[in-house]
């Protein structure tokens, strides 16, 4: 008995001190651990990349509707069908402060008709897309890092990680997000990224008839972007939610959602 | 020694278990994960890669300049892309002549030949320069006004004598100069707009068969040049019926683009009742309530009043 316990003491006291041991090990600092952490290493950056941080604004007193933006960005991006990643609504506000919200097809085909009862004292058309918020709910609950913000402030899912879970398309306020039939995997706006970093506009913005949809980059000091940003009274959609988007709205009106 | 057989076997399964651990985190976790931040690196080089499909005005301004300009008044402020549905196919340069410009040149060039053929018939007749003068005249008088001229170069003054006075090198004129002394050839559009003429320069250089006569000439000088000043508008005529081969689109839809509203009642509007008929006659005196951004407005003002403020500010 008494060899036992001597045994079971020594056995308890060699756990003990390689536990400790182990303990030591652990503050050593690793390499690569700090590479492993969301801030990026300055000197891995492609030359450009710290250059911009893109934002998007929308002039909601100047959108006529007409779903040009719509139909490029289906277009440009081959969104599926009956999905998509930018559309346009229409919002009906009667003297009875009664809202009434429609968004046909997206807006791909236009609007017709009035669905609202009662008599109109307002309308006007809200594009809506995702707003890049730079505070993301969607990229934060993604279980394999397939969404995430590029270093320019862009928002894009790696089609080739994601599991089609759905949780970003659940977190997403805005719903600007959806799982793409096709691939089964989530889907969304890019501000087409292939374009701009290539010094184009998104394709939205190229085909706006009416300059409603602006697009620029907060880091050149050339653009008139910043000024607007700055200057105008610009919204944001849901802005108790806290997500810091980048698409900013001007002529903002109350009934929006 | 039984009891560290335990502490043993402990750290043997930590051992197995790390190592599979690290195993597998090797083969599913992908090359690029972690480079840039928290995700696949090779996924934003992917994302860059993608073509743009829609193009931007300012790839069609490299090109369509003339068309540009044309394209003014109401729909000034539409991208080209919305009716022109500009995607990969349509970026691409048409066959030949891309511009009006080189299109220009290639039928400017082709018209001086014709005027210098008969220019080399009259000469072999013996033809002095009043008659010379007498045949670009003639030459002049086509129906669609171009006028053609010629201008003696160094070595026929050298032979023949001053030009006549209809045909001396008015001073100033730097592009003619230029022709008759190095043998520029030069292509200007001028004028106003759609009252805009080409005048192109076309400079004959001596060879062989020139030297057959004009024996005080050296291979390779300047014996002249023909000017040729003609209006653009044949040149867009033709311009166009090129155009036409390009997937424009023309039909309802690249309209409903602005006048939506228009065709969605049709029973509300009488103005534009008969869309063919409608499309036949051109973007004009009938189109009825149309002015960018609110096509709606000029009668549906009470509804929008944001917008109409904002689009008779704009």
């Amino acid at each position: 008995m008494r060899d036992e316990a001597q045994n079971r003491r020594k056995f308890l006291k060699a756990c003990a001190a390689a536990g400790a041991a182990g303990l030591w090990v652990m503050l050593i600092p690793r390499p690569g651990a700090a590479q492993r952490v969301h801030h990026i290493d300055p000197t891995l950056q492609t030359p450009d990349w710290m250059d911009h941080y893109y934002v998007y604004v929308i002039d909601l007193s100047r959108c006529i509707g007409c779903g040009n933006c719509v139909r490029a960005c289906k277009r440009e991006n081959k969104v599926s069908e009956k999905f998509f990643r930018t559309w346009v609504e229409r919002y009906q506000v009667t003297d009875e402060d009664h809202v009434y919200v429609e968004s046909p097809n997206g807006g791909h085909d236009g609007f017709t008709g009035n669905v609202a009862h009662g008599k109109v004292t307002r309308a006007f058309f809200v594009p809506k897309m995702c707003n890049h918020c730079r505070n993301t709910p969607c990229t934060q609950v993604c279980p394999v890092h397939a969404s995430y913000q590029s270093p320019e402030g862009v928002i894009l899912v790696d089609k080739k990680r994601c599991i089609g879970c759905a949780y970003c398309v659940q977190a997403c306020p805005y719903g600007s997000r959806f799982i793409d039939p096709r691939t089964h995997t989530a889907d969304k706006c890019t501000w087409c990224y292939h374009r701009i970093t290539r010094g184009l506009l998104p394709a939205c913005v190229t085909v706006c008839p009416t300059n409603t949809r602006r697009f620029g980059d907060l880091k050149d000091e050339d653009d008139d972007i910043r000024d607007l940003i700055h200057g105008a009274r610009a919204s944001v959609l849901k802005p108790d939610l806290n997500t810091e988007p980048f698409c900013f709205y001007l002529g903002f009106d109350r009934a929006i959602r | 020694m039984n009891s560290y057989q335990h502490l043993v076997r402990a750290f043997a399964l930590i051992a197995i278990l790390a190592i599979s651990g690290a195993v597998a985190r090797a083969s599913l976790v992908p090359d690029s994960f972690g480079k840039w931040g928290a995700y696949r690196a090779g996924h934003i080089d992917e994302e860059r890669e993608r073509q743009p499909l829609i193009s931007a005005d300012d790839g069609c301004l490299e090109c369509h300049e003339k068309q540009w300009d044309m394209a003014d008044g109401k729909h000034a402020n539409v991208p080209c892309a919305d009716c022109h549905f500009l995607d990969g196919e349509h970026a691409r340069p048409l066959k030949g002549d891309q511009s009006l410009n080189e299109f220009a040149l290639a039928e400017s060039r082709r018209n001086s030949e014709m005027v210098f053929k008969s220019l080399f018939a009259a000469m072999k007749e013996g033809w002095d320069q009043d008659d010379i003068e007498k045949l670009s005249l003639m030459l002049s008088a086509n129906e669609w006004g171009m006028r053609v001229r010629v201008y003696r170069g160094e070595p026929v003054i050298r032979q023949f004598g001053e030009a006549i006075a209809a045909r001396r090198v008015p001073k100033g004129d730097e592009d003619l100069r230029k022709a008759l002394a190095q043998g520029e050839e030069s292509l200007k559009i001028e004028g106003e707009r759609d009252a805009e003429v080409a005048r192109y320069l076309y400079p004959l250089k001596v060879d062989a068969v020139c030297l057959e006569c004009h024996t005080r000439a050296r291979a390779g000088e300047i014996n002249g040049v023909i000017e040729l000043v003609y209006p653009l508008d044949r040149m867009k005529l033709k311009m166009h019926t090129k155009l036409a081969d390009m997937p424009i689109d023309r039909s309802r839809e690249a309209c409903q683009t602005c006048h939506r509203y228009l065709n969605s009642r049709p029973e509300k509007h009488p103005q534009v009742k008969d869309f063919d008929e409608h499309i036949k006659k051109g973007w004009k005196a009938d189109m009825g309530p149309v002015d960018l951004g609110s096509p709606c407005l000029r009668c549906h003002k009470a509804h929008i009043p944001s917008i109409v403020k904002k689009v008779s500010n704009a």
